[in-house]
């Protein structure tokens, strides 16, 4: 192969900015490859009902109503990053708001493990109960890692009025946080269908 | 809006000079505090008893929380815990575009964003831990010397074929992507860096932290499973079986953002002119695997987090007393698995269409043809993980189908073989340790993928399922083809990587004594296989230890000629010394016009490609002479 040299001592900005969103955009790969084991799951053990033991006594049900609020906490907070992302006038407000939103989910949830009324043990719905919403609240507190990185260097390059700042790769690092983030909580109503209202 | 800013250059040399400091040795020592005081803790934590798991009467929850102080202690003592914490604090992402040069040998032990370091640490660091599993294997062979029980019990021997199979594909899997995909790309790409630096760091110490952690299932009495872990025969097992777990979760994380990074790198940072038509053919095979990686390695991750969970939390994933199933691991696991083992097989393919042309003095024969084949074969991996469960007690309507796929696989597998010979079809052949190497692999592999279609067809797997054939398969494809290929890299690259050559005549005598001994180890284990011997099992039949001795002694012979790569490398890298030229192979592609050792930045401006990656024969470049343009490198 033949090659010349550029007369460019810096690497392009654009891989920067391009390799965050590619960056995220196979992460949602790889997270839906870890979900969609969760999704099998659960449908192998419906369809499979080894010794009848899909559900073990009664009362494995966990209350709808419940989910329908854990799951309306993460859309909203999913939905307002991506908007967010997307106003630079409103990103930190809305970040801030999403990042809080995500807290409230997670909360909610272990409000949820405690009127719950049924173990992991009893069956293989309550198995995949526990540890799809578990794995799906550890990731939550990833992604709550993520927002609040992106939301922070805003925040701080905004103080100093974006000197010395890559402001548009910053940007570009909240916009690919949204973008993961609106798919994971994508993820998570699926999950919460499956689990909650099926 | 400044496009210069963030542009800090790397770390300044002088900083973490010393011992202390974030390096391995403060890693270790947080590693073993980490590990005790997660430990102790998870002692006071008191878990149900009304489940069966427990009947078992040892503490899970205690042991996994230690592995996983362990490795938070280890990854913090490293330095890995400074950037994210920097970064909730708001400060802005900082990598370095470029490395500056430091001297000394501290870099070696901590996290470094020099791609070509990080290489160097992966080849070390998983050489170290192939040497662990080749230890068993040859502690395995020597238990089969007899067909009764004569060194170890039926406990041990199974746990040494485990730790034995999950190091090596644990390992494996990143031992091409590791050392050398994360030296190459950066190089064949113009890029001078990977994507995210320390996210590669990471993969490196994360895999050096599963590999002890594997190790540390001998004080937990072992696992009996093998490297697939199967349900229910994991659960009664005894507490040895959570290092399994921790090791294969720590791998499938390794591994999945070693691909994510690697692919973001190809995909976003080629320099200009490098379009996806001139992209060399080892970094498709890289793309094709880190797709692999980033796709089918989470569902690992997860497989084993509900099997964590089993064991700590009292889920039922896996147990069908309780709703569970223990299909659904097996399901789960090759659901991964099968995708697993072409990330095994097709890192290969590229090193060795790569290679070929260099020593053919051609063009790579149908550079589309073998493109399509790799992705390809990664498309259809995902449609066959049920040929492992033929006999297992699958739905038996669905055997015709996966019997289909996967023979269809043989196709796109066929492609790369037609690439291979074709490029080889008139070439000026040039017989060195690399070539040999190449060739020995087209012959391995070749009964790899053959016997692989007998494995397929589910009539004839009815017999050699759960037998030595289907070792013999896979050691055709593993060993006798990527650890062939990984060798033709090591001779082909090594110097480049390392600065000095390698003696010749001892490479090939290693590469004859390893070809042979490896046959005459593996072939006739087909054989055994179809005479009854199953795997796994500590005793055989006696009328088989003709074979199996025979086996044995070749197997030490095959051993001992991976010691011989070693005392190459101890004797011409640490006692000659002779300095490796530039471009010894005459090779036209990017990284050997570059002076050795490669210079720590890389490129002093991002180069700019054009042409063809295999221009052999075009602009007249006889072997044994300069190349006729060289670029400006
Ligand atoms: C033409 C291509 C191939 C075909 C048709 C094929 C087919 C099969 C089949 C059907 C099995 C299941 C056998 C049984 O358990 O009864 C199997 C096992 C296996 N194959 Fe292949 N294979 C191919 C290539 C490869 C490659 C390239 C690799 C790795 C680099 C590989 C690694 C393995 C491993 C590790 C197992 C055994 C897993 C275990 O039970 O421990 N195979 N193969
Ligand atoms: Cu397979």
């Amino acid at each position: 192969m033949d090659a010349v040299s550029s007369g460019y001592q810096q690497e392009p900005h654009q891989w920067r900015l391009r390799s965050l969103s590619a960056g995220a955009k196979m992460w949602c790969g790889s997270t839906s490859g870890f979900m969609g084991a969760f999704l099998f799951a659960y449908f192998y053990l419906l369809a499979l009902d080894p010794n009848h033991s899909w559900k073990i006594g009664k009362n494995v049900n966990p209350s709808g109503g419940l989910g329908v609020a854990i799951m309306a906490v993460f859309v909203l907070s999913g939905l307002l990053l991506w908007l967010g992302s997307r106003r630079p006038a409103d990103e930190i407000t809305t970040g801030v708001v999403a990042i809080v939103l995500a807290v409230v989910g997670i909360a909610l949830q272990f409000v949820d493990y405690g009127v719950l009324g049924f173990g992991p043990y009893r069956g293989g719905y309550a198995s995949v109960f526990y540890g799809w919403t578990a794995v799906f609240t550890l990731g939550a507190l990833g992604g709550i890692y993520w927002m609040e990185t992106s939301v922070a260097a805003l925040w701080r390059a905004r103080k100093n009025g974006f000197a010395d700042t890559d402001e548009e790769l910053l940007r570009v690092g909240l916009q690919s946080c949204a973008l993961w983030w609106s798919y994971y909580v994508a993820l998570g109503v699926l999950m919460y269908v499956v689990l909650y209202l099926v | 809006m400044t496009a210069t800013a963030n542009r800090v250059p790397a770390q300044s040399p002088a900083r973490q000079r010393g011992l202390l400091g974030f390096n391995m040795l403060t890693g270790i020592i947080l590693g073993v505090v980490g590990w005790w005081v997660f430990y102790l803790l998870g002692g006071l934590i008191q878990g149900y008893t009304n489940h069966g798991f427990s009947q078992t009467g040892q503490n899970d929850v205690q042991i996994m929380l230690g592995y996983l102080g362990g490795v938070i202690g280890f990854l913090g003592g490293l330095g890995f815990l400074n950037y994210p914490i920097q970064r909730m604090m708001g400060y802005p992402p900082n990598i370095p575009d470029h490395e500056v040069e430091e001297p000394g040998l501290g870099k070696y032990f901590r996290l470094t964003t020099d791609h070509k370091v990080v290489s160097q640490q992966y080849f070390v660091g998983i050489a170290f831990f192939f040497f662990v599993g080749g230890l068993n294997a040859m502690l395995i062979r020597t238990e089969l010397l007899s067909p009764t029980t004569h060194v170890f019990g039926a406990q041990q021997y199974l746990t040494l074929v485990g730790v034995h199979g999950s190091m090596m594909m644990g390992m494996m899997t990143s031992g091409v992507l590791g050392p050398f995909a994360n030296w190459l790309v950066p190089l064949m790409i113009g890029s001078r860096r990977m994507a995210f630096p320390r996210m590669e760091s990471l993969t490196f110490w994360l895999l050096m932290a599963a590999g002890v952690v594997l190790i540390t299932t001998v004080f937990f009495g072992g696992f009996q499973t093998g490297w697939t872990g199967y349900e229910p025969l994991a659960n009664q097992g005894t507490a040895g079986y959570d290092a399994y777990l921790g090791f294969f979760g720590l791998v499938s994380i390794s591994m999945t953002l070693l691909g994510l990074n690697l692919a973001v790198t190809i995909a976003t940072m080629r320099a200009p002119g490098m379009t996806w038509s001139r992209l060399p053919i080892f970094c498709w095979s890289v793309v094709a695997t880190a797709a692999l990686m980033v796709l089918a390695a989470p569902m690992l991750t997860a497989t084993l987090l509900m099997g964590i969970s089993d064991r700590t939390l009292y889920t039922a994933f896996f147990d069908p007393g309780l709703g569970g199933s223990a299909y659904l691991w097996q399901n789960l696991f090759w659901v991964f698995g099968h995708p697993e083992v072409y990330v095994l097989a097709i890192p290969g393919f590229g090193i060795v269409l790569e290679i070929l042309p260099v020593f053919a003095r051609k063009p790579l024969w149908g550079y589309k043809i073998a493109v399509s084949g790799m992705l390809g074969v990664a498309i259809f991996s995902f449609f066959v993980w049920q040929h492992h469960l033929f006999v297992s007690g699958m739905n038996a309507d669905l055997r015709p189908f996966y019997m289909l796929s996967t023979e269809i696989i043989s196709l796109p597998t066929g492609f790369t073989f037609l690439a291979f010979m074709a490029t080889l079809w008139r070439g000026r052949i040039r017989l060195t340790v690399p070539m040999l190497f190449c060739l020995g692999w087209a012959f391995n592999f070749l009964f790899g993928g053959i016997s692989g279609v007998f494995n397929s067809d589910t009539p004839s797997d009815v017999t050699t399922h759960g037998s030595f054939f289907v070792m013999a398969h896979f050691h055709y494809t593993i060993m006798g083809g990527l650890l062939f290929s990984v060798m033709a890299a090591m001779y082909y690259w090594g110097p480049k990587m390392f600065g000095y050559k390698l003696n010749e005549r001892l490479g090939k005598i290693h590469f004859w004594v390893m070809f042979l001994a490896f046959n005459s180890t593996f072939g006739p284990l087909f054989a055994v296989g179809f005479l009854g011997m199953p795997r796994r099992v500590v005793t055989y039949a006696t009328n088989l230890t003709g074979l199996n001795d025979w086996v044995s002694v070749s197997a030490y012979v095959l051993g001992l000629s991976l010691l011989l790569f070693l005392f190459n490398m101890v004797y011409s890298w640490m006692y000659k010394r002779i300095p490796a030229e530039d471009n010894p192979w005459h090779s036209r592609s990017i990284e050997f016009q570059l002076p050795t050792p490669v210079p720590a930045q890389d490129f002093d401006e991002i180069p700019v490609f054009s042409g063809d990656p295999y221009p052999y024969g075009e602009a007249l470049a006889p072997a044994g002479a300069e190349p006729a343009t060289a670029g400006a490198y």
